[in-house]
């Protein structure tokens, strides 16, 4: 007998699927737990609890459309296939990642750290650029390259870049992890990546409030190279780009093709827009030096700092990117 | 490495609070891409409201 919901596989295209089901196909508690279980489509969980789960798993999430939610709910043929939570369950998954059982039980799919606990995110399945690039003649690279810097794309929490930004990720967060344990030492620790290749070129670490990162510039202009720097802020510093990381952008910007600057669960991503001309980047430095003097002798405070910034992300001057996450 | 950073994950209302920042700063893009013109337009008007706000403060704090 055919059922509404093998009825409507043929229809999937022009049927409106607001939720989405997960079926599980191998017995990892936590993979079995989840089996058949039926959320919206733009329920916040499935922004960090999407398969592949693990190595090897092959789970499926499937849309499902609102008929074939109403058949289920309503404990029609699909019913014994399909889990629904009430929306005290569904909250409770939603803002403390606790899922109710139907034998009662409660259990965790939050946690990232225990023993059989969620640790795939999507964005690791990505290929090292460097391992990219290898595989290409470099006429094709280039063009490969180009193509990629023009592509744009919007990541699952919104964030948007071109595919690029993506390709570079691996070699960004291989980076972070390292900047951070330095955070957590109460040390600023740079790297930089090459803008080009993904590979990385140098890595320094200094103090509690700065790093020192003009050899490595100084070295990538003369082997004519753009990077990626990428720097962490400690715990107790600024939680936002500061006016000297913006000037090292700007009066560097040859070099320069991008700043990451990593603060707790935040990662920023700035860029001077590519139209900006000479003379305005010259003036736009001179204006920084001046913010960063002001903020070294506590003439500004950070709230009139962030005024600014917003400013200048405003009015088109700088591209900024926030990822929140590990 | 993963598990330090795990240990200092943010409550879910400051994480909601962090993405919702996220959120109202790519809000606040342009729409369109601007010309170089308009962006040297943009950075001397930056300057100016800037220097000015520097006067104000510096006239402020002179007074008291």
């Amino acid at each position: 007998m055919q059922t509404l919901r093998s009825m409507c596989s043929k229809y999937r295209g022009k049927i409106r699927q607001p939720w989405r089901q997960w079926n599980a196909t191998e017995f990892q508690p936590i993979a079995a737990a989840l089996d058949g279980l039926i959320l919206p489509a733009d329920s916040p969980f499935w922004k960090d609890h999407f398969p592949p789960w693990d190595w090897g798993c092959r789970c499926q999430v499937v849309p499902i459309t609102a008929e074939e939610y109403k058949e289920i709910a309503q404990g029609g043929p699909g019913a014994a296939q399909g889990r629904v939570l009430s929306d005290v369950e569904r909250r409770e998954l939603e803002r403390n990642g606790r899922l109710a059982l139907p034998n009662g039980q409660v259990i965790n799919v939050s946690a990232r750290q225990d023993e059989g606990a969620l640790r795939w995110d999507p964005r690791d399945l990505r290929i090292p650029l460097e391992d990219l690039r290898r595989a290409y003649d470099p006429e094709v690279w280039q063009r490969f390259a180009e193509d990629m810097r023009g592509a744009r794309v919007t990541l699952a929490d919104g964030e948007r870049g071109t595919a690029w930004d993506w390709l570079l990720d691996p070699a960004r967060d291989d980076a972070r992890r390292q900047i951070m344990a330095q955070a957590r030492r109460d040390k600023e620790m740079a790297v930089a990546i090459d803008w080009d290749t993904g590979e990385r070129i140098a890595a320094r670490v200094g103090t509690a409030n700065s790093v020192s990162v003009a050899d490595i510039i100084q070295d990538a202009r003369k082997a004519g190279r753009r990077i990626s720097l990428e720097h962490g802020h400690t715990p107790e510093g600024s939680d936002l780009p500061s006016p000297q990381d913006l000037m090292r952008l700007v009066s560097d910007s040859d070099v320069v093709a991008q700043l990451g600057v990593h603060v707790g669960w935040v990662r920023h991503t700035v860029r001077l827009t590519e139209e900006v001309s000479r003379k305005g980047s010259e003036r736009l430095a001179e204006r920084l030096f001046a913010n960063a003097l002001a903020m070294r002798d506590g003439k500004m405070s950070t709230a009139d700092w962030e005024a600014r910034f917003r400013g200048y992300v405003q009015r088109g001057v700088f591209h900024y990117e926030q990822r929140v996450g590990r | 490495m993963n598990n330090e950073l795990d240990a200092e994950r943010p409550s879910p209302e400051e994480l909601e609070r962090l993405k919702r920042r996220a959120e109202y700063f790519r809000s606040l893009r342009p729409k369109r891409n601007l010309t170089t013109e308009e962006l040297d337009k943009a950075i001397d008007e930056i300057i100016k409201e800037e220097a000015e706000r520097d006067r104000m403060m510096e006239g402020g704090s002179a007074k008291s």
